[in-house]
């Protein structure tokens, strides 16, 4: 091989020699792309593909595609019609619907699709002969209530019958009014009265409709993420996208992963001990009530049972929150049921977490498939008691 | 500046580029000087400061000492040794006795305040090299170095600046007198062993540390086989994360016509804990010995003082790593392992007390010896990683006794925890060519491309400094 600088040695290496070596970096380069392309396809989460629709107003998840999650959890979801996870084509036949609302927990990519709350659902009604009636997940991650309340009736107009919408809440944070967790959500906010914003409306940017390019499904077809994402990458360094280059000054390190501390936050006795938005919360539920026929059911899930510093939390630090919250419920004829008494009994029963996965961390997190089918008990057991409200005739 | 930093990447394409087309040996040097300083004030600018005057310090009081009088040879290194282990000690020890005082003497917080002092990165590399020059110039090993931006040079030079392996001057300075030879195989070595290197921090230490840190903090309810394989899992973070480093730095070394000492040397295959170190940390391990336990008498005092040499060596190579009482035990714990090691083995009294193991084939001997190894060095990676001495006993105690808990399994740290068996049990049985990687075979860039691609695919969104960064 020759001389890059310097002091220079003779290089004697002849021609042929050099052109077989490079042959071999090739060959050994193209190995390695196929290399990669087998593991990323295997191990690496999807890329998911969006498309704009019509009847929503706004972009969904490409009807068809398929999303891989391996980060947290294992599971291929499929996406139903109107971008909606795990959710088959007799389902969304089906003459009566139970649609469950939610953020990432009902999304529920971390999960296999038969394993999602509402297809157990489906199952656990499968037996009941005279109902014919499917459970839908419409659940996106950062979504709020504020955005259940302008989606409940864009969904009731393509879904048909609805006879009960449930929305499920991690913890009573989204349920306060100010909040700005940022992403593309609609808001709750107190000033200058109280009132919900939709997220396209004049003040924020309106979502720009999409469609998949031949790219994006080839990518999606034959598992090509990782060259995707590389290309994006490398866009970015070449953009010089968020590099610092000039000298700086340190700062002691926290050495808390910021993911880890989200999921802890609710664990803090400071956030359990706020002052329950009494007005806000009649507000809200009034609005929510006000924009369906169908009856609705909250199923509120407590940040507990956790591991907090090795310690085990059972002791719900948002309870006297969440019994103001359901005591409003009642008042406003609204259903409520909370998972507290079935989480600690599974953990005491089990000694597993209904959240957490091995491959990220068994005790916080999602829902795993146990979480899952915990929730899907808790709204079945509410409908048994609530027939009449449910199915009025 | 990290090596796994994209910033990183742009500052060595422009060194190389730099070295590469100034032809003139102090060009290059220079630039290299300056690159070095830009690297270390990268990471805050105020310390670069500090290196400079730990620097000027030292290459002003070992020059006074050619030719003078023993008496002021003394007092001139006497003078190095309490300004670098000064500094060393107001940043990094300061609060630790302070805190230390306060318990033992039950003192109010107040009565005596700590202060807030940011480590600077890479004190405890700079302040050991800089010292090894002024001592070997002392004792006359080494002659002065003649030009200021050499020794600068030597202390600053970014590779192995701020995590090591430690250089000694006797090794690098003798470099910096002729012009480097940069050819295709050093760039191709230096390349090879900074994937590798690279591989091991970004894939496999990063993602080990989202099992191992989590392990750690909640320690007190996980099950003892988890505990296990979180200690275990430990000792391969440890090792990847900071050989990792130095292969990078060896590596772009190499790449730039500069050779540095191997830094690890498969210290999971040792047999005995002697064995372990002199594959762990080498250029540590070989410090220590050279400064601080031949100097207190080594093996020449007789048997009790040499196990005294070494459980005070240890113990004094623990505190390097960390004004805390967990680094003190881990050190405390190889130095009574390694004077037990030479009591056992009869190395001073010349009667092996090992009448057991002496029957036992070969092959099983070593295995023995390996386990024991193991164990001894996995329990002082408890008290190396945890916050207190507290939680690794109570760590200790639930491996101990396999207790209940909440189970975790980890699939990429399992997956990796075998693959790291398999590839040292290949190693030993004599398969280390299977793990070469040449140049002109396909299997060379192939491998090398493939570790490329996976650093990137799998790259760790939350952000893992190296380890030894901490040290």
């Amino acid at each position: 091989m020759g001389d890059l600088s310097c002091s220079r040695s003779p290089d004697f290496t002849p021609l042929k020699q050099k052109m077989r070596i490079l042959g071999k970096w090739l060959a050994g380069g193209l190995l390695s792309i196929v290399a990669i392309w087998i593991v990323t396809s295997v191990f690496s989460d999807s890329t998911p593909i969006e498309e704009w629709s019509e009847p929503l107003g706004r972009n969904i998840l490409a009807p068809g595609s398929t999303y891989q999650e391996r980060r947290e959890g294992w599971a291929t979801n499929h996406i139903g019609e109107h971008g909606l996870f795990g959710s088959r084509p007799e389902d969304l036949a089906a003459p009566s619907k139970i649609v469950i609302w939610g953020d990432s927990f009902v999304e529920a990519f971390h999960v296999e699709d038969a394993s999602k709350m509402h297809r157990q659902l489906t199952g656990l009604r499968q037996g009941e002969t005279r109902i014919k009636s499917a459970a839908i997940a419409v659940g996106e991650r950062f979504c709020s209530i504020a955005d259940y309340r302008f989606r409940i009736p864009d969904y009731e107009a393509v879904l048909g019958d609805v006879k009960l919408h449930v929305i499920h809440l991690y913890s009573l944070e989204d349920t306060f009014p100010d909040q700005y967790p940022g992403g593309r959500i609609s808001l709750f906010l107190t000033e200058p009265t109280l009132h919900l914003e939709k997220y396209d409306n004049e003040f924020r940017e309106i979502e720009t409709p999409v469609s998949p390019g031949r790219a994006r499904l080839l990518i999606d077809q034959y598992h090509l993420q990782f060259f995707s994402r590389l290309r994006t990458s490398l866009t970015k360094v070449a953009r010089l996208n968020g590099l610092r280059f000039a000298p700086g000054i340190a700062q002691k390190s926290t050495g808390d992963p910021a993911a880890h501390r989200a999921w802890n936050r609710f664990l803090d006795p400071a956030w359990g001990s706020a002052e329950p938005p009494v007005e806000a919360w009649r507000f809200l539920l009034r609005e929510l009530d006000s924009t369906t026929e169908a009856p609705i059911l909250f199923v509120y899930a407590p940040p507990t049972p956790a591991l907090a510093d090795g310690q085990l939390v059972l002791e719900n630090p948002e309870k006297n929150l969440a019994d103001h919250f359901s005591s409003l419920c009642k008042e406003q004829g609204i259903g409520f049921v909370s998972l507290e008494e079935p989480f600690r009994r599974f953990l005491s029963e089990t000694g597993r977490f209904p959240k957490g996965f091995h491959n990220s961390r068994p005790w916080e997190g999602h829902y795993n498939a146990d979480g899952h089918r915990l929730v899907a008990e808790a709204i079945y057991s509410w409908i048994q008691e609530n027939r009449h409200v449910v199915h009025p005739d | 500046m990290l090596f796994t930093q994209i910033e990183f990447f742009f500052f060595l394409a422009a060194v190389f580029a730099a070295v590469l087309l100034v032809r003139n040996h102090r060009a290059q040097k220079a630039i290299l000087l300056v690159a070095s300083y830009y690297f270390y004030a990268y990471w805050d600018w105020r310390f670069a400061g500090l290196l400079l005057v730990c620097t000027a310090v030292n290459y002003w009081l070992a020059g006074r000492m050619e030719g003078s009088s023993p008496v002021r040879r003394k007092l001139l290194v006497t003078v190095a040794l309490v300004y670098s282990l000064g500094v060393l000690g107001l940043f990094k020890y300061f609060n630790f006795f302070v805190d230390s005082f306060r318990t033992m003497a039950g003192v109010a917080p107040d009565a005596a305040s700590t202060l807030d002092l940011i480590l600077p990165a890479g004190i405890s590399f700079y302040t050991f090299q800089t010292l090894s020059y002024t001592i070997d110039v002392y004792r006359g090993n080494l002659r002065q170095c003649l030009r200021f931006s050499d020794f600068a040079l030597f202390v600053a030079f970014f590779p192995q600046l701020v995590a090591g392996p430690i250089v000694r001057a006797s090794e690098f300075l003798p470099q910096l007198e002729t012009p480097r030879n940069l050819s295709w195989e050093r760039a191709y070595d230096g390349f090879r062993q900074f994937v590798l290197g690279l591989f091991k921090k970004v894939f496999i230490a990063d993602r080990l540390a989202a099992f191992v840190d989590p392990g750690f903090e909640n320690a007190a309810a996980l099950s003892g086989l988890t505990l296990w394989i979180v200690v275990l899992a430990y000792a391969v973070q440890i090792y990847c994360d900071f050989s990792g480093y130095s292969d990078m730095a060896i590596g772009i070394a190499r790449a730039m016509g500069y050779d540095f000492t191997r830094n690890f040397d498969h210290p999971y295959l040792a047999t005995s804990i002697q064995d372990f170190w002199r594959r762990w940390h080498i250029s540590l391990s070989s410090w220590l010995r050279d400064y601080l336990y031949v100097p207190l008498g080594g093996n020449r005092l007789g048997r009790f003082r040499t196990y005294l040499n070494l459980f005070v060596t240890m113990v004094l190579g623990g505190l390097w790593h960390g004004a805390n009482w967990t680094f003190v035990i881990w050190g405390a714990w190889h130095g009574i392992a390694l004077a037990l090691d030479r009591l056992l083995t009869g190395k001073d009294t010349g009667r092996s007390a090992r009448p057991l193991t002496r029957k036992l084939p070969g092959f099983f001997r070593s295995l023995l010896g390996w386990a024991l190894t193991m164990i001894i060095v996995l329990v002082g990676w408890v008290f190396f990683r945890s916050p207190d001495v507290n939680t690794a006993l109570s760590i200790l105690a639930r491996m101990a006794t396999f207790a209940s808990g909440v189970a975790w399994y980890h699939p990429f740290t399992l997956g990796v925890l075998g693959g790291i068996a398999l590839y040292h049990a290949l190693l030993a049985a004599g398969k280390s060519a299977w793990f070469e990687l040449k140049p002109d075979t396909v299997r060379g860039p192939a491998i090398l491309f493939t570790l490329i691609w996976l650093v990137i695919a799998f790259y760790p969104r939350e952000f893992q400094p190296f380890i030894y960064f901490q040290f």
